[in-house]
């Protein structure tokens, strides 16, 4: 792993940020964690997430556990995530925590995702009470947990926007949200990472109802023999570019 | 024994075997929470499938809960 990013440091990636940190100043999997939002405080946020109205979310974040930790380097981005900016952030060999609250970034994220060798996603979403964790890998090219999108059309067609999207005088559509259920899906989320730093690919989602106080992880793997197949297709295709050339 | 899955939720009964999706959706969605949307992804034993098949005595028949979308 070259890189750990967090995108999205509301209820979610807030959440999970400092027991992350926490967990890998103490490992040797990667000393630097970049923290990405372009989104700022507000007071309607005070009820799940702590800072003062107006500061950049990643950029709060970073001051409170820079410092924290002894071998851990933690930046900010305080910018949202586009088709822009994307490869520069997210380059080859990235682990990302995706905690954002529009599917329509989810689908940017898999779709850069999907052009590289090596990566992990993943990708934590949540309602009031219930919510899914997804994991998408891919080592040495080989997809080893299919696309967040697969069986997911409201992720391949969202219908909402990104935040870059959206006019001046727009913003996403607000919807009430639990700091505990927030709390749940950024524990899956971490359960997920361990798992994938210990080489195991098992569960390609997990749903939860903090309701019930429970989860269940799913192993779909219909998929990935399809998206290795169109994986080869393309390398196959690039060959016989190279060679016309 | 069939099995039905939507999110967290899980029924198994052998009164699913020789029924249609369809047919067991009408008597047993509201136990599973089934989302009322018209693009719900029906699969059987991992593949994607449609409200048509009929279910078999083995068949893990899941009906794919919307990711979360808030964070």
């Amino acid at each position: 792993m070259d890189a750990l990013v967090i995108i999205g440091l509301g209820g979610i990636g807030g959440a999970l940020a400092e027991p992350l940190c926490r967990y890998l100043d103490h490992t040797d999997y990667v000393k630097q964690v970049k923290l990405i939002d372009g989104d700022r405080y507000e007071a309607r946020n005070s009820e799940r997430q702590q800072a003062a109205a107006g500061q950049n979310k990643a950029e709060a974040w970073a001051k409170r556990l820079s410092g924290s930790f002894r071998s851990l380097a933690v930046s900010a981005v305080a910018s949202f995530i586009t088709p822009d900016n994307i490869r520069l952030y997210l380059p080859d060999n990235s682990v990302i925590m995706l905690g954002v609250d529009n599917h329509a970034t989810r689908k940017l994220l898999q779709e850069h995702c999907s052009k590289l060798r090596n990566v992990v996603l993943i990708s934590g979403g949540n309602d009031y009470y219930d919510g899914n964790v997804q994991v998408f890998a891919k080592k040495n090219g080989r997809v080893l947990l299919q696309p967040i999108t697969c069986f997911h059309p409201e992720i391949e067609s969202p219908a909402d926007r990104r935040p870059d999207e959206l006019g001046c005088d727009e913003e996403l559509p607000a919807s009430p949200q639990l700091l505990f259920t927030n709390f749940m899906a950024a524990s899956l989320m971490l359960n997920e990472l361990y798992l994938v730093l210990q080489d195991q690919f098992q569960h390609s989602e997990v749903y939860f109802d903090i309701r019930a106080n429970a989860a269940r992880p799913l192993s779909r793997t219909s998929k990935l023999t399809l998206s290795n197949k169109e994986e080869e297709r393309l390398k196959q295709r690039s060959s016989s570019i190279r060679t016309d050339e | 024994m069939a099995k039905l899955i939507c999110g967290i939720n899980e029924i198994s009964n052998d009164m699913f075997n020789g029924k249609t999706i369809e047919e067991v959706i009408a008597s047993t969605g509201q136990l599973l929470n089934l989302p009322d949307r018209s693009n719900l992804v029906i699969l059987v034993n991992d593949e994607e499938s449609d409200a048509g098949h009929v279910i078999a005595a083995d068949d893990e028949v899941e009906f794919v809960k919307a990711a979360g979308e808030k964070g």
